[in-house]
């Protein structure tokens, strides 16, 4: 069977045993409400939620104590993120294929949603009036994912950018570099909304 | 000197983050003191960018009994795989047993191939000692003469 159990680091460098269920007791809010904020669907979330402690139980006994727990688990949450997104834009691209000129024109979707391309923005979309973060969270989902999971994790996980470099796996720098741009590219997103965002 | 007709919005990020220069944030700082339009945007965006309000959003509750189904999911699958010998792979299994299967076969063969070997030199040997059997036996020179004398008259 399964071995349940794994040790990690803590914040004093003391290695400190956690059973599985100690864990999702701790993080599975956190790492559900962060896949959440990512992917803006509920069903979605539990489902990724689902395969991420899934991925955590199996690896449990593997664990090399070379992280603390947090930044493990937020490896594998973000790692896994990732991953459906690319392949979600990847079908996408299949999608459009399928579709005629006029309908993709008149789409109020994202076209480009990945890496280095810029969010599809809409003018004339209308977010229904509702609290002024809810606004910002939606407009959040149309960046480029590549600077959405940083923003969203410095913004709604309140990680500073050490721990967001440490947990997508890139550099400080290019942690600084990607937020700077993800707010500039936030700015241009909401300008039409500015009348909804003023308190 | 900047004025009024030069909105200094597009500086907006740069001020909040602090990356605009000496000379350039003075401007931009004493535009605001003048324009209200820009006054009001920088503010407004200054709440939104600078301060979050995630407790706003949805919060989701996690499943009370995914942990439970987690490691049901898994115990299931370790049982499926536990179907081995030994806990072996099922791989590695089907393939001893193919290869035992193929032994079993040819060491089948080999055994049905001696047997047969056996039988035959038994025959052998039993048709050898007959025919020494036969030679040792007193009546047989008599036997030979009165073959060798019926042949004869035949021919006469």
């Amino acid at each position: 069977m399964q071995q349940i159990f794994g040790s990690f680091m803590t914040e004093s460098t003391q290695q400190k045993t956690f059973t599985f269920d100690e864990l999702y007791e701790e993080y599975g809010d956190r790492i559900l409400n962060m896949v959440y904020r990512m992917t803006g669907g509920e069903d979605v979330a539990r489902d990724l939620t689902q395969d991420i402690f899934m991925k955590v139980y199996e690896n449990l006994e593997d664990f090399n104590h070379q992280s603390g727990a947090y930044t493990w688990i937020y490896r594998i949450a973000v790692n896994h993120t990732l991953n459906y997104l690319k392949k979600k834009n990847r079908y996408s691209w299949l999608d459009l294929l399928e579709r005629s000129v006029s309908e993709v024109m008149h789409s109020e979707t994202p076209i480009f949603e990945f890496w280095g391309n810029d969010g599809f923005e809409s003018p004339d979309e209308k977010i229904e009036k509702e609290e002024r973060e809810v606004l910002v969270w939606k407009l959040i989902q149309k960046l480029p994912v590549k600077y959405r999971m940083p923003l969203v994790l410095q913004r709604y996980d309140e990680m500073g950018n050490k721990e967001i470099a440490n947990v997508m796996d890139i550099s400080i720098s290019a942690v600084e570099s990607r937020i700077f741009r993800a707010k500039k590219k936030l700015l241009a997103i909401m300008k039409p909304h500015l009348e909804d965002l003023r308190d | 000197m900047m004025s009024n007709r030069y909105h200094v919005k597009k500086y907006f990020i740069d001020w909040l983050e602090g990356q605009l220069d000496d000379d350039r944030e003075k401007e931009v700082n004493q535009h605001l003191k003048q324009c209200e339009s820009c006054h009001s945007y920088f503010q407004t965006m200054q709440n939104v960018i600078a301060e979050p309000n995630p407790e706003q959003l949805p919060n989701l509750k996690k499943d009370p009994y995914l942990a439970v189904r987690i490691k049901q999911k898994a115990m299931n699958r370790n049982a499926k795989e536990s179907v081995s010998i030994f806990g072996l792979s099922k791989a590695l299994t089907g393939s001893l047993v193919m290869l035992g299967l193929i032994i079993g076969f040819f060491m089948g063969q080999l055994l049905v191939y001696q047997t047969q070997t056996s039988q035959e030199v038994a025959e052998q040997t039993s048709v050898t000692e007959l025919y020494y059997k036969g030679m040792v036996q007193p009546n047989f020179g008599s036997n030979f003469e009165q073959v060798l004398t019926e042949m004869e008259g035949d021919q006469q």
